[in-house]
């Protein structure tokens, strides 16, 4: 099967049905994986082998590993990435990459999950070609690939524009345009960059500073959001200057660093500097690395500046600049970004500065802006009496509304929130930060004050105030585990349980619970509160209908809740017999057996149970232990045979206090008898008498 | 103030009651001699009725019935004889008659005060038998459903299983 329609087949299962009530183990199962042969190669889909005892620490980063691999059909030597979790790789995206057919974008063979060789768990592989040897800005180095100005469009900017085409077709962004991501083939004078891989992290996940926007790269990584293409191309600009200037003229610095730079001079004067530059070029990086997003260019831009087009020369950003410094921490400050900057990052001297209400004078003093006034009124408003941490944060957001909220340790944009949480989860984190985040509704201030520029602002507040729903709600599947898989669609089941597995849907998460049983592994309970909440965010129809049940105190119907998901999941998904994780549901399953109040039918349901276990088919264990019809037959002969008990209570009593009454029990009754039998022999003696009166006499 | 005197009126006795005595004076009063000689006769269904101070009130009944066997024979004789009054006291005047109504009578006092003495003691014996069944039926019920059945049982439990 191809990779692609596989992909396809995995996302169409969460939301489709597969149709009938029995379980057949599929020939070809997508929820397959691939375990490593004994010479501790791995044969993935049949096309590529990898070696996992051949590392490529050149094409390695940060959680992302990358091996030797070889196609098995054609022989030539590939690349394998395993894909950190906690960096989000973007499996949903893998279909549309490999439709893409683009000369310039690195090529993806192959990806699954295998059994990873030497730890015992599973990794999510991604087999790309080869890329060439050459990168942009090869690692470790300070100079880039030399690139004559003349020759730069066609080798540098066009194949790399041709790809952002390519991907904007199909609503991708590539997210990882970096000088160490972009490889170049073909020799000397006849250079073509092909752009490196941008599936194993989220969108941006690897950028460092200098690749990022002024406001971005204020975010943590995981932050910055899914980005657009206007970012593609900022990267894309720092690359083409890096390759002007012969290397990284920010190399050395760090993040903070950066980022006042390209405050104080720009991003295109931060890179540039005072180097000349042809005129078409300069133009180019004045479009994509303009500060100012709305004048900053698209795609259409970049297009037609290739096809010749001479655009209109951008002007410089303007920042806002103080007649007069302020003083922070012995440091003088001109601008609002730094400063808020700053502020965010030093938050006991921040609130010392806001009781001294000198910076309300300053900015009033400093910058005639009617809506930094506003802003400011609104929140001199609402900062009385609340948390400090809180303070601060709102008046970075109102010295600079571009930037990402930050809050204690944060900075975190809103459609990034979801990538940031799922990483610090995955690394076992404290998320606590997270969670006050939303319940302080930081990202309705940041929405309300630019929400005629943000493009579905009504909607990112309703979704928070959603978050900010579950949060409150402490029982299992709701809390920050709902709220990690609500915003981040491609994190894998963060459950303790099952970190050695790699958990993209409920069918997987089955499988690695029949896994772990086989393995011995206590159970208890089968469903925590990452596994319940996964199925119910990404498969809502799987476990929602139960978790009434399986958040119930009561241990029966906790079972049966568990069993109904678990059942429901192999139903749909068609998931092979899960004999082991059968035997653990019915070590468990007593309280559940013992719902029924016939005690008869507990024996027979419990014998029935032990052999239906072995087979490994949770629907027959679901009919033995909750048929509708039993457990309601079951039921109404127990009220049937409540009122029969009470009856003969009642019976009981009522003789007990005759028979006490001996002396007299029954003498009204024998009365009653007299009387008849007198009656009968009177009328008899009477009918007698006559008759022989006057038949015989 | 507002309310409703309520005036002490005695129940008054139905129409039809009133008519069917009204008929059985005017009966008696034609068959004057049968009167005679059948209230003679029925003397201790009468003194049975009026001392029996149980509630169900059955002794007249007992007793007459019995006494009404004994008297059935003198009255045959006085309509044969023609039904005169003077007919109706010669009857009365035997010993013969009297004897036989009233040992008629007596039997039916012996029914009367041996028969719920028997009925009495079957009825404590099926008792005893009910309550063993009854105690062997909940021991079933509760090996069956458990002890709940008996901690849940609804105080006021319908008046039949259905």
């Amino acid at each position: 099967m191809r990779l692609r329609e596989k992909i396809f087949r995995i996302f169409r299962d969460y939301t489709e049905p597969a149709g009938g009530g029995q379980v057949n183990a599929p020939a070809s199962d997508h929820y397959s994986v691939t375990a490593p042969g004994n010479d501790g190669r791995i044969v993935l889909g049949g096309e590529v082998e990898i070696f996992p005892a051949k590392p490529l620490e050149a094409f390695a980063s940060f959680e992302t590993r990358a091996f030797e691999a070889r196609d098995l059909r054609e022989g030539k030597p590939l690349l394998a990435m395993t894909a950190g979790r906690s960096r989000c790789p973007r499996i949903s995206a893998v279909g549309s990459y490999q439709a893409i057919k683009t000369p310039h974008l690195l090529k993806l063979l192959t990806a699954g999950i295998t059994e990873w060789p030497s730890e015992t768990k599973q990794v999510y592989v991604f087999v790309f070609d080869m890329p060439p040897a050459r990168r942009l800005l090869p690692l470790g180095a300070a100079r880039t690939v030399r690139i004559s100005d003349d020759r730069i469009v066609a080798a540098l900017i066009q194949p790399a524009v041709s790809v952002l085409e390519e991907l904007q077709s199909i609503d991708m962004v590539h997210g990882a345009i970096t000088a160490d991501n972009i490889f170049m083939a073909g020799g000397e004078g006849s250079e073509v960059a092909i752009l490196g891989e941008c599936l194993s992290s989220a969108p941006f996940f690897r950028h460092s500073a200098v690749f990022e926007t002024i406001e971005r790269a204020m975010a943590q990584p995981g932050g910055r959001g899914t980005g657009t293409v206007k970012n593609d191309l900022y990267a894309l600009g720092i690359c083409v200057a890096m390759t002007l200037r012969g290397g990284n003229p920010l190399v050395g610095k760090s993040n903070e660093e950066i980022i006042r730079e390209k405050i104080e001079n720009g991003s295109y004067g931060a890179l540039i500097g005072s180097e000349r530059l042809p005129a078409y070029l300069s133009e180019f990086l004045r479009g994509v690395l303009h500060d100012d997003e709305s004048a900053r260019w698209g795609l259409d831009d970049a297009l037609r500046w290739l096809e010749g087009r001479r655009l209109s020369a951008k002007q410089p950003h303007n920042n806002m600049k103080a007649r007069r410094p302020f003083v922070f921490r012995d440091r003088k400050y001109w601008d609002l970004r730094s400063l808020a900057m700053s502020l965010a990052a030093h938050i006991s001297d921040t609130v010392g500065l806001i009781e001294k209400d000198n910076i309300d004078l300053w900015l009033k003093r400093n910058f005639e802006d009617r809506d930094l006034e506003a802003r400011l009124e609104t929140f001199w408003k609402k900062e009385d009496g609340a948390m400090r941490e809180r303070v601060v944060a709102e008046l970075s957001q109102v010295l600079d509304p571009y930037a990402p909220v930050r809050f204690k340790d944060l900075a975190v944009f809103p459609d990034g929130f979801g990538t940031a949480l799922a990483d610090a989860m995955a690394r076992g984190e404290d998320v606590q930060h997270y969670a006050e985040l939303i319940s302080l509704q930081l990202f309705n201030g940041w929405v309300n004050q630019r929400y005629e520029e943000i493009p579905d602002a009504s909607g990112i507040v309703t979704l928070f105030e959603k978050c900010r729903n579950f949060l409150a709600q402490k029982m299992p599947g709701y809390g920050i585990e709902r709220v990690v898989y609500l915003l981040n669609k491609e994190i894998v089941c963060l459950s303790p349980q099952l970190r050695d597995y790699y958990i993209l849907g409920p069918g997987h998460l089955l499988l690695a619970l029949e896994r772990l049983a086989q393995r011995g592994q206590r159970l208890e309970p089968i469903l925590d509160r990452h596994m319940i909440a996964f199925i119910s965010v990404r498969d809502p129809k799987m476990i929602d209908p139960y978790l009434g049940h399986i958040i119930s105190h009561d241990r029966g119907y906790q079972i049966i809740g568990v069993l109904r998901a678990l059942s429901a999941i192999q139903r749909r998904f068609r998931i092979q017999p899960v004999p082991a994780l059968a035997r653990i549901l019915l070590a468990q399953m007593e309280p559940a057996v013992n719902r029924f109040y016939d005690r008869d039918l507990r024996q027979e349901v419990a014998r029935r149970l032990a052999t239906a276990g072995d087979g490994g088919n949770l629907n027959n264990l679901l009919e033995i232990v909750d048929s509708a019809a039993v457990v309601q037959d079951d039921q109404m002969r127990f009220a049937q045979a409540r009122r029969e008990f009470a009856f003969l209570m009642r019976e009981r009593a009522g003789l007990e206090q005759q028979l006490s009454r001996r002396s007299t029990f029954g003498l009204a009754s024998g009365r009653q008898v007299a009387m008849l039998v007198s009656s009968v022999l009177g009328a008899a003696s009477v009918i007698l008498t006559v008759l022989y009166h006057y038949l015989w006499s | 103030m507002s309310g409703t005197v309520q005036k002490n009126n005695p129940q008054r006795m139905p129409f039809s009651v009133r008519v069917a005595i009204f008929c059985l004076m005017v009966t008696a009063m034609l068959f004057y001699p049968t009167t005679v000689l059948f209230c003679g006769c029925m003397l201790p269904a009468f003194v049975a009725a009026l001392i029996d101070n149980k509630p169900d009130r059955t002794a007249g009944l007992t007793v007459g019935a019995m006494n009404l066997a004994g008297t059935v024979p003198a009255l045959l004789d006085l309509w044969e004889m023609g039904g005169r009054i003077d007919h109706a006291l010669a009857l009365l005047l035997q010993p013969q008659t009297l004897l036989f109504a009233y040992a008629a009578a007596a039997c039916g006092w012996v029914i009367y005060f041996q028969v719920p003495g028997v009925v009495s003691g079957v009825l404590v014996k099926r008792g005893q038998k009910r309550l063993v069944d009854i105690d062997r039926r909940q021991q079933d019920m509760i090996r069956k459903w458990g002890p709940q059945i008996a901690a849940e049982a609804p105080k006021q439990p319908p008046q039949s299983l259905g």
